[in-house]
């Protein structure tokens, strides 16, 4: 037994220590066409959103967040959409470290997770290009007709508010905001759309399946 | 007399023989020659001094021939030396002018090598030998020496040598006056005195062309002197005129004086040199030469110069200056030049040691499109940039010689000045250049040209062997730089547009003849005749050997395209055997971009992802590589994705494993064709195709669905392949009625083609073949059997019946003809049964149905139709070609219910009788015969008004339905109809009018008029016009017709729901109404007295009422208050919509209060007063008529952030498009919880400071909450709960911005 015993404590300690030296620093989670997403890359996704939601995606939702980020970059390099002011990206950071109690707590929850003020404004500033640049791709090619307007009044907003009791104002007050939904609504679908249609045509390889970073 | 005579004469004869016999022996014998050359030595040295030797002497009496041979004439020379004069031969032509008076002339004179040797000695003795003179001492002598006169002279291979000086004497030409006189005046030295003249006088020398001149000149020669007095020499086209004397052969130093006209064209004939300048010159000088030292002076002036150049060709230059040479230099100090619109001046330097030349000069306004112009050639024309300005040029240039060694070095500057013509371009420049001919190159340091759209940076040296040359060219438009393109592309290539901007980077190597352009090039917006890119940018390699792009880019759109290409030349040509090769690749490039960028033209449209490569050489070149299209759209198809494996050679085009997805299937299949052969082979297999996604199959009348497969083999000629195939049509749908599946099989072997149908189908059957031969006009011949085959989806669509129903055919068709010739197709139908059953229509053939097509003519040849209360015989024919003629026949009964199936809306009942013939053509039928109804019905659809009972005959007379004691009721009253519809032309006119009596019109809906009057409809389908007169005895408003919804809804004009009728909807009224006394206006709530004057106007769907109703007495309930009128007047005086002009009141009673409401103004901007007693605010009224309590407890709502009425609405629609905004994020990005608005920012520095949302919710009936909150801040949100204990007690609790809690207990009491 205290041989059998020795040989397990030896296993063990020689697994451990094989652990140990298999330290990854990076890698390549996935391939697309002639580029790669690394495993920085997804824990840095999974960290910003552990930051912000609290709770990070799986694995392979992360991923799918990361090549569709690939997707959208890579269109909006092509197209040399500009980046957003500096400005836009600080005020759009203040409004993120107005959901800690100060900015100095939010920060400090940043750091402890491993996130540096670089990579949360670079996260944020390309939520902000990306957003933007979907609403550019996609907006001036929405056309809402009257019938889709007042079928949106009929048949959703007037009965909600009639659900809530509230007044049902007359089409024409609320008009621009319908036509902002539809447009939005629209926006969403295509670019949905458009999404799930560039990972079919893609060569997209995942290298292995990947691990919750 | 006579002897002596005859003995004279005797005498004379023998004396005349005698000395003929004489004559001839002397001649024989050679003593006369002997005599006659010793006389002429004789006289030779007598008249010259010298002493002649003379080694022959002939005379030929036969030609009158001198011939002189071995003559020499020895001067003064010593002995052993030169003789001053020697020919090889001399030969004197002699005629004889007249006998009789003994003058004789020479005709010829020929040199054989004529070498005159002149010397002089130090001591001043010459060789010129000296005539021993006859001279009366102390006095002058003269004697003319001899004059010889020639009609032509010819000196061969002749010299003269003047001590030292060879000078060729090779010349002839016509008469020549030569006379040499000598002069011995009575003191001072004797001398002789020549005058030579000498005309049409060619000089033969070295290469030059033999030119015509003449000569004439004068001379005095002396002992130690000698004088040019007037020399005058005419060229062709120039002259020259000298004098020149030298005043001792001892000190021997001349002195002269020059002048002429010299046209270069003499010297560019004389000189064989076609090359050379053009124009004349004026030239006036003196000068010496003495010891070896020439001095010159004098002036030039020329004119009308042109340079010929290659490299500098302008004309009309003027150039003038003085000259002086002395010390063995030449100078021009005051050179002055005035040519390409400018003005030249500087110095001219010659040094005679080595004809070194050196020109300082300096050009001011030159024209630089003159100057382009000047310089261009073929090979570089530069004046196609249309560049000008003003040019300065300082430069020095040296050369020596003949133009060898040249150089120059200087500065050019370009200044965009001076006058433009249209079109021209101002340039500026800056030019540092150091041109050597010996180092072949010119250097360029820090030079640019510069035009408003362009700038050309140059820097290095451009060599013979080794040019490196920085360029750097930016173009902002290449439009300017067209037409250099174009020609240095080649004459004979088309001329393209080439526009946008560009820019080249890069450097010139090697050889100037054979440059090598290596950089990078980037353009923008570029266009090259049709092919047009956004962008493109590239390496670039060129060079007589080859032409590289690499990394190279375009782009356009979305599309992009990246190409490697290598191509071999050889001296600039792209030949047929150079090697090439090319790597293309597209990432999900748009088609429709791509063959914009390509300049193709294909049907197709999708996005094309491609790594497509070629190589090999011009003539034998293959290209091809993997393929994707997704998104495919083209030739009506739709597909989601095509990939395959392109490949083309020369002879032949090759597709391999192609697959296309789409409409639900697949199709994958291969394609190889040899261009030479003209064979084809290929194979396809489709799998479950859906019909219903292939648009051009579709027709909203007729949808087809199903799914096709099919399978196709073949290979062989073009024209002519053997192929097997088969086909399957599953669940064949038309219409929407699944008729079955059909199966067909195709064999083609050679020149025939066949094809066979089966089917399945859920019922009947249908089958048939076809045979082709694919030779001449493709004769087709088939047929299609069918049993009860279902035709209600055909039904459906041909005849435009919208019932529900069943029709069945049986029979047999079968077409015969050329497939090439539509036309001259047959196709027979042999319906044995045909069946139609929709609803209460049933209708069958009775007998056999017989439709022929041929020669573009359907025939019925019988066909009867009987079904309930239907029993129609049709006959006739319909011609398909031209005017479409129609030669119809029905007769019988048709039951009226078949005009359901056409017009849906319409719902006619009865029977109607017909005995119509109709011809004409189809667009203008004429119907002659008629119909009568009885006892019918008809129902249309939206209109108000039904008719029943109707009776009464429409007659056709050719182009006309006429209305013939027509009756009917309607709305429970009696009408009349009459008029006529007019369909002979298009298109198709009525004019009927109706007397009614108490007829009930429901119209708008909800309203329901009783009325009678005459009215008269009039116009066309596409716009008719409903008018007369009306009187209204009572109008009812029905249930869920709300007038006060009505007055609301009038702020943006009465409109009735749409009709989808198109008559309706083009039906415009011109109608007065009026109400008879206290006509009554019913309402479902309550009653008015009212009464009426009014105009309807307008149309249907948009009606406009102009004219008053006065309300005189009445109550209704509202909103559960009973209110009573106290007056009403409405005035409709609004033309354009209805915006009546209101004034209303009426009085209600709420708990204790009486409340009066009064509305007044246009319904678009209706003014509301209230008024209680006992009085109450209006704020108190309004929540005491709408929620039965004043409305106190609305302060929060009131003074809150926003209206109550609409916050629901907002926070809906608000909610709506964060939801939409949040997902998006969510999805990129994982986040819900944290959002904001990526398009808030720009210049404003506080964004989202309206984003303030309140949110209410009314929990219970007396217990609401409120929520307000400033998107910016999550510390800023106000959060209230009020809760009503009683009417006028309650509690509030409020969480303010700051986060304070507060609590209050709010009791109201009112006090009067």
């Amino acid at each position: 037994v205290k041989a059998a015993a020795t040989v397990w404590l030896l296993l063990l300690f020689l697994l451990a220590r094989g652990a140990a030296a298999q330290v990854v620093v990076d890698r390549i989670v996935a391939k697309i066409e002639d580029d790669v997403i690394t495993l920085s890359e997804m824990r840095e996704q999974a960290q910003f959103e552990r930051l912000v939601e609290g709770k990070a995606g799986e694995p392979d939702t992360l991923l799918r967040r990361l090549i569709e980020q690939w997707v959208v970059r890579a269109e909006i390099e092509a197209a040399r959409f500009p980046r957003p002011a500096e400005a836009d990206v600080a005020r759009a950071l203040q409004q993120l470290e107005s959901t800690a109690a100060s900015p100095a707590e939010f920060w400090r929850r940043a750091e402890a997770l491993g996130l540096s003020r670089e990579a949360v404004r670079r996260a944020v500033e390309r939520q902000i290009w990306f957003l933007r640049y979907v609403e550019y791709k996609f907006r001036p090619t929405v056309v809402i007709d009257a019938a889709q307007l007042q079928r949106f009044y009929d048949q959703e907003f007037a009965p909600a508010l009639q659900r809530e009791g509230r007044p049902v104002p007359p089409l024409a007050e609320v008009e621009s905001q319908i036509q902002e939904v539809l447009v939005q609504k629209e926006i969403q679908a295509r670019m949905e759309r458009w999404l799930e249609e560039a990972r079919q045509r893609l060569r997209i390889e995942p290298v292995r399946s990947a691990e919750q970073p | 007399v006579k002897l002596n005579l005859k003995r004279g004469l005797k005498w004379l004869a023998a004396t005349a023989a005698g000395a003929g016999l004489l004559l001839a022996m002397v001649s024989w014998s050679g003593l006369g020659e002997r005599w006659a050359q010793r006389a002429l030595v004789r006289q030779i040295e007598r008249m010259t001094g010298g002493r002649v030797e003379l080694k022959q002497f002939r005379f030929r009496l036969s030609d009158l021939r001198a011939e002189l041979t071995d003559f020499t004439l020895h001067g003064r020379e010593a002995e052993g030396m030169k003789p001053f004069f020697h020919a090889d031969a001399l030969v004197v032509d002699v005629r004889v002018d007249s006998l009789l008076g003994r003058k004789i002339s020479l005709d010829e004179v020929r040199l054989v090598r004529p070498q005159v040797h002149v010397r002089f000695d130090a001591d001043g003795r010459s060789n010129v030998p000296q005539p021993a003179t006859k001279r009366p001492p102390g006095r002058p002598w003269r004697e003319r020496l001899f004059t010889v006169v020639a009609r032509r002279v010819r000196l061969e291979q002749g010299e003269l040598l003047y001590n030292d000086v060879r000078v060729p004497l090779v010349a002839e030409g016509g008469r020549l006056d030569f006379s040499l006189a000598f002069h011995a005046p009575a003191s001072g030295p004797d001398r002789y005195e020549g005058e030579f003249a000498w005309q049409n006088m060619v000089l033969v020398a070295r290469r030059y062309l033999p030119f015509s001149s003449s000569v004439r000149l004068k001379f005095t020669l002396g002992r130690d002197d000698f004088e040019l007095t007037d020399f005058r020499w005419n060229l062709p086209q120039s002259e020259l005129r000298a004098g020149a004397r030298l005043r001792s052969f001892l000190k021997p130093a001349w002195e002269f004086r020059f002048g002429g006209a010299l046209d270069l064209l003499d010297l560019k004939q004389i000189l064989r040199k076609p090359n050379s300048p053009a124009g004349r010159v004026d030239f006036d000088g003196r000068g010496s030469w003495a010891q070896g030292e020439l001095a010159l002076s004098g002036t030039y002036q020329a004119r009308q110069i042109a340079m010929p150049y290659q490299w500098f060709h302008a004309a009309g230059i003027e150039s003038r200056g003085s000259f002086r040479v002395a010390r063995r230099r030449l100078e021009i100090p005051d050179f002055e030049a005035r040519l390409l619109g400018g003005r030249v001046r500087g110095r001219v330097e010659m040094q005679f040691e080595g004809v070194k030349f050196r020109v300082t000069s300096r050009a001011e306004g030159l024209s630089v499109a003159r100057v382009l112009a000047a310089v261009a050639n073929p090979s570089f024309p530069l004046e196609t940039l249309h560049w000008n300005g003003i040019m300065e040029v300082d430069s020095v240039t040296t050369w020596d010689h003949d133009f060898k060694n040249v150089a120059t070095r200087g500065l050019s500057l370009w200044k965009p000045e001076g006058e433009f013509a249209p079109g021209e371009i101002p340039a500026s420049a800056r030019l540092d250049f150091d041109y050597s001919v010996s180092r072949r190159s010119v250097a360029l340091r820090q030079s640019e040209v510069v035009t408003p759209s362009s700038r050309l940076e140059m820097d290095g040296r451009l060599g013979a062997r080794d040019s490196a040359l920085e360029i750097r060219l930016r173009a902002d438009d290449l439009l300017p730089w067209n037409e250099l393109i174009n020609r240095l592309r080649g004459r004979d290539a088309e001329p393209k547009r080439i526009a946008g901007r560009a820019e080249w980077r890069g450097r010139l190597l090697g050889e100037v003849g054979a440059p090598q352009f290596e950089g990078q090039v980037r353009g923008s917006e570029v266009s090259y005749g049709r092919l047009g890119w956004s962008e493109v940018a590239g390496e670039v390699s060129y060079s007589p050997a080859e032409l590289r792009l690499s990394c190279f880019r375009a782009r356009r759109g979305r599309s992009s395209a990246a190409l490697d290409l290598y191509l071999q030349l050889t001296r600039w040509s792209f030949l047929p055997e150079n090697q090439w090769e090319l790597a293309l690749r597209f990432n999900d490039a748009p088609t429709d971009e791509l063959q914009e960028l390509l300049d193709w033209r294909y049907p197709v449209r999708g996005l094309l992802t491609a790594r497509l490569r070629g190589r090999g050489t011009r003539a034998d070149p293959e290209f091809g590589g993997p393929f994707e299209l997704t998104q495919v759209e083209g030739y009506g198809f739709r597909a989601e994705s095509a990939r395959g494996e392109l490949g083309l050679r020369t002879d032949e085009l090759r597709l391999a494993g192609v697959q296309i997805q789409g409409h639900g299937g697949r199709l994958g299949g291969s394609l190889l064709y040899r261009f030479n052969e003209q064979e084809i082979a290929f194979d396809a297999d489709a799998r479950d195709i859906a019909l219903e996604r292939v648009e051009w199959l579709q027709s909203p009348r007729l949808p087809l669905g199903g799914r096709l497969s099919f399978r196709l083999e073949g290979r062989g000629p073009l024209a002519a392949p053997e192929a097997d195939g088969t086909l399957r049509l599953a669940d064949f749908r038309a219409g929407g009625e699944t008729l079955g599946t059909l199966e067909g099989r195709l064999h083609s072997r050679g020149r025939a083609a066949r094809a066979e149908l089966r089917s399945a189908m859920a019922t009947g059957t249908l089958d048939g073949q076809l045979e082709l031969q694919l030779v001449g006009d493709y004769p087709l011949r088939g047929h299609v059997q069918f049993v009860d085959f279902d035709l209600h989806p055909f039904v459906q669509a041909g005849l435009r019946l919208k019932v529900s129903g069943e029709a069945r055919a049986r029979g047999r068709v079968t077409i015969e003809g050329p497939l090439r010739q539509p036309r001259q197709l047959e196709v027979v139908a042999e319906l044995e049964k045909i069946a139609f059953d929709y609803q209460t229509l049933k209708f069958e053939n009775v007998g056999p149905l017989q439709i022929a097509y041929r020669n573009e003519q359907v025939n019925i040849a019988q066909a009867e139709i009987r079904g309930p209360e239907t029993d129609l015989k049709i006959t006739g024919g319909i011609r398909l070609a031209e005017q479409r003629a129609l030669n119809l026949r029905l007769s019988g009964s048709v039951n009226l219910k078949v005009l359901s199936g056409f017009l849906p809306e319409l719902d006619a009942r009865g029977v109607a009788r017909l005995n119509t013939a109709i011809d004409g053509t189809l667009a203008q039928p004429r119907v002659v015969g008629g119909i009568r109804l009885e006892d019918a019905s008809a129902n249309y659809g939206d209109f108000p008004a039904g008719l029943s009972h109707l009776t009464g005959d429409f007659v056709f007379d050719s182009s006309r339905l006429v209305f013939e004691n027509v009756r009917a009721e309607a709305g429970g009253g009696q009408m009349v109809l009459g008029g006529t519809v007019n369909y002979g032309a298009s298109p198709l006119r009525f004019d009927l009018n109706l007397q009614a009596a108490r007829v009930r019109v429901r119209y708008p809906p909800g309203m329901s008029w009783l009325a009678g009057g005459r009215l008269r409809l009039a116009g066309t389908p596409q716009g008719a016009l409903l008018s007369g007169r009306v009187l209204v005895e009572r109008a009812l408003l029905g249930e869920g017709f709300d007038l006060g919804s009505l007055i609301v809804a009038s702020r943006e004009g009465v409109s009735v729901p749409a009709t989808g009728s198109p008559f309706l909807r083009n039906l415009q009224f011109d109608v007065e109404a009026a109400s008879v006394p206290n006509a009554l206006l019913e309402l479902a709530s309550g009653r008015f007295e009212a009464e009426a004057q009014l105009r309807v106007r307008g149309t249907w769907e948009r009606p406009i009422f102009l004219g008053h109703i006065h309300l005189a007495a009445g109550e209704m309930r509202f909103r559960g208050n009973r209110y009573r009128l106290s007056r009403g007047d409405i005035l409709f005086s609004n033309p354009l919509l209805i915006d009546p002009e209101m004034d209303i009141e009426a009085t209600t009673t709420v708990q204790q209060y009486e409340v009066t409401l009064n509305f007044s103004g246009r319904a678009s901007r209706l003014s509301l007063a209230y008024r209680s007693d006992p009085p109450l605010p209006a704020s108190d009224v309004i929540a005491l008529l709408a929620l039965g309590r004043t409305g106190e407890e609305s302060e929060l709502r009131r003074s809150g952030t926003t209206e109550t009425a609409g916050s629901g609405a907002a926070m809906l629609l608000s909610e709506a498009i964060s939801s939409q905004l949040g997902g998006r994020i969510e999805r990129l990005f994982g986040i819900s919880r944290f959002r904001f608005d990526p398009l808030v920012g720009g210049s404003t520095t506080s964004p989202n400071s309206l984003a303030r949302i309140t949110i209410e919710q009314q929990v219970a009936p007396d217990f609401l909450i409120t929520y307000s909150t400033d998107v910016n801040s999550t510390e800023q949100q106000v959060i209230q709960v009020e809760y009503n204990l009683r009417r006028n007690l309650s509690i509030v609790a409020l969480r303010d911005k700051n986060g304070t809690f507060g609590l209050d207990v709010k009791f109201r009491q009112r006090f009067k």
